[in-house]
């Protein structure tokens, strides 16, 4: 009779464990958001333009150049109209790389790396993109710091750290919630005490370390935006302003990363991976 | 009079019903497909539009157009739309996809335009059979346009300077004057156009912020004209004659004004317009193949003229380590050449380099920028002694000689180094050990660093938003848990203390226990019971001790207002009265007497309820 009581107790438990992941995982994954009702065909649009663009790209480089633009073209509509993830971001990625416009290619490599950061197709692509940029700087200052300290948190997917946070925060409340409405099941032994503190630690822990994450990524990117040159021959000015004189005498092409450190209308003060810091117009970059 | 009035009425209804149906014929409607027939005048030339909506179908074809005499007929690309209205409390979907059927009638007179069929989940769907009366179109006397191409006659991929010249004669009205040629240009129906290569033109036009393209004037027999041209540079991809596309304008020539008072001053409107369109004239123009005698080997289709440039980093390496040959090529070209479509020099194809260095075969994309394309391919040196990359040839068509010519990069100096890695395998036979070879040499794959990973493949998450957001959810699924353990805990603190303090579940429970005592009394003692157990409830002293004296001493002493005290011992008195009344408690009276004592009751235990008791008093008590 008492191992039956006992069964029946582990068994609630594990039921409640399963809801709380399940749920977890459920916030963690959004539903789609598109406004475009026909989104889908939209996608599928922009996938056989991509595949048209490769077949003819030996034979007929401008039909191939053409089938290219119209892919970044779907694949951008389907983004503007409120989709973002990893995968639409990696598509139009190649999309504007195969299309010639390399500084779009990077800010959607890197926004698709935001959310899938393990993905050795991106990884691959990135990399392929970034070697094609003419201009390239020794990284330092606070850009590497913050760099090698999100780096390591970064190797674990988006939606793995969400589930993660989620299920940690139901599995400690609900602990304790049946630490008050049945603490004979929960506590009432030393075993079961032990067992209950240490689940409420690592539970605590594991939504402390990994909600951390996630907070320290919005802080981050909203104290220190991101973007890439998407223009060519960009001069980078002194101050906002075409009457400023260039802060460097060469001019940068698409492709180089910076982050935003001032915005005024029109202009933003953007700092170059080396520290090093000149303006431009709004226009000429994009933010990731 | 009765029956001048029914006939009165009778008309009135078949003039209701003759307007209801006047205005349905316009739309007739079938099911859930609708034909909507042109509206207002048709002139020869000018398209006009049958439209047909098909609402909430899953399977649907392209309708079927019928041979039209006297007319070309083409349908557009279908729209659909959605739309969602509440009703009853539900949401309802509607998706409506909409077919343009484009009617361009050849000449004047009376066309007939056969029944169109449709087919929409499988039942076929027809229009009526409709005549419309087509008047003689007048675009050529005060609207046209044509196409010139500089230079006339180009080689494949050699820039083409085009220029579509739109030609619209001014309105002059015999009060107001002329119009300008920005007043005209207003006229001209740019959405509803069709304006080939030349779209491109006009969207520049707009995101420059200007309303109209370069105009002047110009005299044809004797009359001024406004001459419109936009311009456009095209690298055609083919011999014989460029394609331009479909270029039909159209718009809406004004056919008198009329003065409007305004708020301050009075300004001029159109009175009336008539649609014209015209298709562009395209002047001679001829794209020539390039010439095959003297075409170099490594030509990749270049046409202009051209300078490259060769940078390579790292300059020192180990066999085998990869190094970023970057190779820029230069236009010079007078009018510019397509750098989108220019292909980087064939690496793979010179010997030389070949030779000494192992190149991907994987095609480059390069990054174009305004007069220049940068190139980046990974080549790997194959022996130490390689001392330079050698020169790289980039060959091309150059229009204005008539001939191919070939650049040539300079020589890049490197250092190559032996390999640091050393074969394993080797040392592991050396050393009398066993291979981990099974059978034969393994194949060394060298992996070709250039090229894009191939797309992802369209699924639902494509669709998806995944972005951290703090909605109203989130928002609501963070807080609500420690809601809840904060009322769990709650009732489990109040639980405990009640097990503690047997007293405390009493006194908490003596409002209740003393309301159920009154329900069941069954006579005035009953009463009396209820309003002296509730003070014994909640002074804690046992059940059936207190007499009327005791209550008010403790009452008195709890410091319990002396209204409440007067109103519990008036209520005793009255009930010992009840009770040792004679007949008091039987009978119709007794029962009135009984209901009035258990509302007093009610009232006094109300307001005994209600008063704070103090403690300390009653301690000392």
């Amino acid at each position: 009779m008492r191992r039956m009581a006992m069964l029946l107790r582990f068994s609630v438990l594990l039921q409640l464990a399963v809801l709380a992941v399940f749920s977890a995982t459920a916030l963690g994954a959004q539903e789609p958001t598109t406004q475009d009702p026909n989104a889908l065909e939209t996608a599928t649009r922009a996938q056989s333009a991509y595949e048209r663009g490769i077949e003819l790209r030996r034979t007929d480089p401008a039909a191939s150049m053409q089938a290219f633009r119209e892919s970044a073209r779907d694949w951008q509509r389907l983004a503007d109209s409120g989709a973002s993830n990893g995968p639409l971001h990696f598509n139009l990625g190649n999309a504007y790389m195969q299309s010639g416009d390399l500084g779009r290619a990077i800010a959607n490599y890197l926004r698709a790396e935001r959310t899938m950061p393990d993905d050795p197709d991106l990884v691959k692509n990135l990399a392929v993109a970034r070697s094609s940029v003419q201009h390239s700087f020794a990284r330092g200052g606070g850009t590497l710091l913050v760099e090698s300290v999100a780096r390591w948190w970064h190797i674990v997917p988006l939606w793995v750290r969400q589930a993660a946070a989620w299920s940690a925060w139901c599995v400690f409340w609900a602990v304790l919630l049946l630490q008050f409405l049945a603490p004979k099941l929960v506590g009432g032994t030393s075993a079961r005490n032990s067992a209950r503190k240490l689940v409420l630690s690592i539970s605590l822990g594991v939504w402390c370390v990994v909600g951390g994450t996630l907070f320290a990524d919005q802080v981050i990117a909203a104290a220190r935006p991101q973007g890439v040159l998407v223009a060519a021959d960009v001069q980078l000015r002194k101050g906002n302003g075409d009457g400023f004189d260039p802060a460097f005498a060469e001019a940068l092409g698409p492709g180089v990363e910076f982050s935003i450190r001032e915005e005024r209308p029109g202009w933003w003060r953007i700092e170059l991976p080396d520290g090093r810091t000149g303006w431009i117009k709004d226009s000429q970059g994009e933010r990731t | 009079m009765r029956s001048s009035l029914n006939r009165v009425r009778k008309w009135l209804m078949c003039v209701a019903c003759l307007a209801c149906a006047l205005c349905v014929a316009p739309t007739a409607a079938a099911g859930d497909v609708r034909f909507q027939m042109p509206e207002g005048d048709v002139y020869a030339g000018v398209p006009f539009v049958l439209t047909i909506r098909v609402v909430d179908a899953s399977d649907r074809q392209p309708p079927k157009l019928p041979e039209i005499a006297g007319a070309t007929a083409r349908v557009s690309i279908p729209e659909t739309r959605s739309s969602s209205m509440i009703r009853n409390g539900r949401r309802v979907d509607t998706y409506t996809t909409r077919y343009e059927v484009e009617i361009t009638p050849d000449k004047a007179g009376r066309l007939e335009i056969p029944p169109i069929s449709i087919v929409v989940d499988g039942t076929e769907y027809k229009s009526q059979s409709t005549y419309v009366d087509v008047k003689k179109g007048e675009a050529g006397l005060v609207f046209d346009a044509e196409v010139f191409g500089t230079p006339p006659e180009v080689y494949i991929g050699q820039p083409l300077e085009l220029v579509l010249r739109i030609g619209i004669k001014p309105f002059r009205d015999p009060t107001y004057g002329t119009l300008n040629e920005s007043q005209m240009w207003h006229f001209v129906d740019l959405p509803n156009s069709e304006w080939g290569i030349f779209g491109a033109g006009l969207q520049r036009l707009a995101q420059e912020g200007r309303e109209m393209p370069r105009a002047q004037t110009e005299q044809r027999n004797g009359t001024a004209w406004y001459v419109y041209e936009i311009s456009r540079t095209i690298w055609p991809p083919k011999s014989g004659k460029p394609d331009l596309g479909n270029i039909l304008l159209r718009m809406k020539y004004p056919v008198g004004l009329r003065e409007v008072d305004g708020f301050f001053s009075s300004q001029l409107v159109v009175s009336g317009s008539r649609p014209l369109a015209a298709t562009a004239t395209v002047n001679p123009l001829t794209v020539l193949s390039l010439p095959s005698e003297g075409k170099p080997d490594g030509f990749t289709g270049a046409v202009g003229q051209f300078s490259m440039t060769a940078t390579a980093k790292p300059l020192s390496v180990a066999v085998g380590d990869p190094i970023s040959l970057t190779l820029t090529v230069i236009d010079r070209t007078p009018s510019g050449a397509n750098l989108d479509t220019l292909q980087p020099p064939d690496l793979a194809a010179n010997a030389g380099l070949k030779k000494d260095f192992r190149i991907p075969n994987e095609p480059l994309s390069g990054t174009a920028s305004t007069s220049r394309k940068t190139f980046v391919q990974s080549i790997r040196p194959l022996r130490a002694d390689i001392t330079a990359i050698p020169a790289i040839p980039f060959s091309y068509f150059d229009p204005a000689a008539r001939e191919y010519r070939t650049v040539t990069s300079d020589p890049i100096p490197i250092t190559v180094t032996p390999a640091s890695q050393m074969d394993l395998s080797r040392i592991e036979r050396a050393n009398g050990g066993e291979s981990t070879e099974t059978a034969g040499p393994t194949t060394h794959l060298t992996e070709v660093e250039a090229g894009l990973m191939a797309n992802k493949p369209v699924t639902p998450r494509l669709l998806a938003d995944e972005r951290l957001r703090l909605s109203t959810a989130t928002i609501a699924a963070l807080a609500v848990p420690p809601v809840a353990v904060g009322a769990a805990a709650l009732w489990r603190l109040n639980r405990s203390r009640h097990e503690r303090d047997s007293g405390l579940a009493r006194r908490s429970r003596a409002r209740r226990t003393a309301q159920r005592r009154l329900e069941e009394a069954a006579d005035a003692a009953g009463v009396a019971r209820a309003v002296a157990g509730f003070v014994e409830d909640r002074l804690g002293r046992a059940e059936g001790t207190m007499t009327r004296g005791d209550l008010h001493t403790a009452l008195t002493a709890h410091g319990v207002p002396d209204a409440e005290r007067t109103a519990v011992t008036g209520l005793l008195a009255d009930c010992d009265r009840a009770v040792y009344a004679a007949g008091g408690a039987t009978g119709a009276k007794g029962g009135e007497l009984l209901t009035a004592l258990r509302s007093r009751a009610a009232q006094v235990l109300d307001s005994l309820d209600h008063v704070a008791w103090s403690r300390s008093r009653g301690a000392a008590a």
